[in-house]
C-alpha cells in the first residue's frame, strides 16, 4: 500500500506549489501514471479520498491518465508496446531495447479556481 | 478556472534525497546493495552466511528494515558487525528519507559494503529508490515459479536475482527453468544465482557477484 505514501507526497507537493496562488481552491489534480510505475490506480484513488479529508485541498480530486508500455530496439530501432510483459524486440526478438514509457509517475498539472 | 502547469515527480523527493545518499556512498567507498523480496525467502539467512563468510576479508555494514521488532538486526548484530533497524512501525517498504536517516548511526568510513535487507513485499519497494548500487531480489523454491509474471515491475528494476532454498527443489512444484524464463522475459539482462543459504551449496557465485 504505498499508494498511502504517495498520495501524502502529492498533497505535500501541491500544498507546496498551492503558497504561489494564494486565495485559489485546486479542483482537480492531473496525474500520468505508467503501467509499469507499479501503482494501482483504484488504491491511489482511495488513499487520496482518504488523506486530503481536513485539508486544504479537500475539495480536489485526482484524475488519472495512464500511460502504456513502449519501447524501442535498440538494434533494428522499431518502436512497439510492450504486451504481456514481452520485453523483447516485437521485430527482431533483440533482447536490447529502451523503455520509451510506462514508468511515469508525473503530476502534470492543477485546475484551479 | 484556470490550469497551473506542474510537471513534477510524485516521487521527486525521494529520489532527490537518493541522489544525495549515491554520492554519499560514492564518497565514502561504499558499495551498497538493497535486498528484496516478500517475507521468509531467506534474505536474513543469507546475509548471515555472507557476513561470515567474508567479514575477515572486507568490512560490512547492514540497514535492517522490517515493519515490527528488532529480531533481524538482533541476528545480524551477534555477528560482529555494525548494524541499524529501521522498524517502519506499518510502512509497507523502505524510503530514501528513512535510509537517510538510519545510517546517521553508521560510521560509513569504517564499511566497505553495505546492505540493506528492505520490508519483505515484491511491490512497493520496487518504486522506491535508496541510492544503493545494485538492486537484488530473492526468490525461494517454497514460493511459486510465477513470481516475476506477478510482480514485473520488482523484476524489471532488479540487477540480480537469487533463487534461494535450491536444497527443497525435490520437494516442492518449483520449476525454476520456467521461472528462468518468465523473468527473463520481463528482464532480458537479469543475473541468476541459485543457491541455499541454509546449506552453503552455490553461495559462492553470490560472494562473487558481491565482492565484483
Amino acid at each position: 500500500m504505498h499508494e498511502m505514501s504517495m498520495a501524502r507526497d502529492i498533497i505535500g507537493t501541491v500544498t507546496e506549489i498551492m503558497k504561489e496562488h494564494p486565495g485559489k481552491k485546486v479542483t482537480k489534480i492531473h496525474l500520468k501514471i505508467g503501467e509499469m510505475a507499479g501503482v494501482v490506480v483504484d488504491s491511489l484513488l482511495f488513499s487520496y479520498q482518504v488523506s486530503v479529508e481536513d485539508t486544504p485541498l479537500s475539495s480536489s480530486t485526482l484524475e488519472i491518465e495512464t500511460v502504456e508500455t513502449t519501447a524501442q530496439c535498440k538494434n533494428c530501432g522499431s518502436l512497439f508496446k510492450i504486451e504481456e510483459l514481452d520485453f523483447f524486440c516485437h521485430k527482431c526478438s533483440s533482447p536490447d531495447i529502451e523503455v520509451k514509457s510506462g514508468n511515469e509517475l508525473y503530476i502534470t498539472n492543477l485546475e484551479i479556481e | 478556472m484556470s490550469v497551473v502547469t506542474v510537471e513534477r515527480k510524485i516521487l521527486q523527493k525521494n529520489d532527490e534525497i537518493a541522489a544525495e545518499l549515491r554520492q554519499l556512498f560514492k564518497k565514502n567507498n561504499l558499495k551498497t546493495f538493497n535486498l528484496l523480496s516478500s517475507p521468509g525467502s531467506g534474505k536474513t539467512t543469507l546475509l548471515e552466511r555472507t557476513i561470515d563468510h567474508l567479514k575477515e576479508r572486507i568490512r560490512i555494514g547492514v540497514v535492517e528494515g522490517d515493519v515490527q521488532t528488532d529480531n533481524d538486526a538482533q541476528r545480524i548484530a551477534a555477528h560482529d558487525i555494525p548494524v541499524v533497524q529501521i522498524i517502519t512501525n506499518g510502512g509497507c517498504h523502505l524510503d530514501a528519507p528513512l535510509v537517510r536517516d538510519a545510517i546517521t548511526r553508521l560510521d560509513l568510513t569504517a564499511i566497505d559494503i553495505l546492505f540493506i535487507e528492505n520490508v519483505g513485499n515484491l511491490v512497493c519497494p520496487a518504486s522506491y529508490d535508496l541510492g544503493e548500487d545494485k538492486k537484488v531480489v530473492i526468490v525461494s523454491t517454497t514460493e511459486g515459479d510465477d513470481k516475476p509474471l506477478k510482480y514485473p515491475k520488482m523484476f524489471r528494476v532488479a540487477n540480480a536475482c537469487i533463487l534461494n532454498k535450491m536444497d527443497l527443489l525435490p520437494y516442492v512444484d518449483f520449476d525454476p527453468v520456467s521461472f528462468r524464463k518468465n523473468a527473463q522475459k520481463i528482464n532480458p539482462e537479469l543475473i541468476f544465482i541459485d543457491l541455499s543459504a541454509k546449506t552453503g551449496d552455490g553461495i559462492g557465485a553470490w560472494f562473487e557477484y558481491v565482492m565484483s
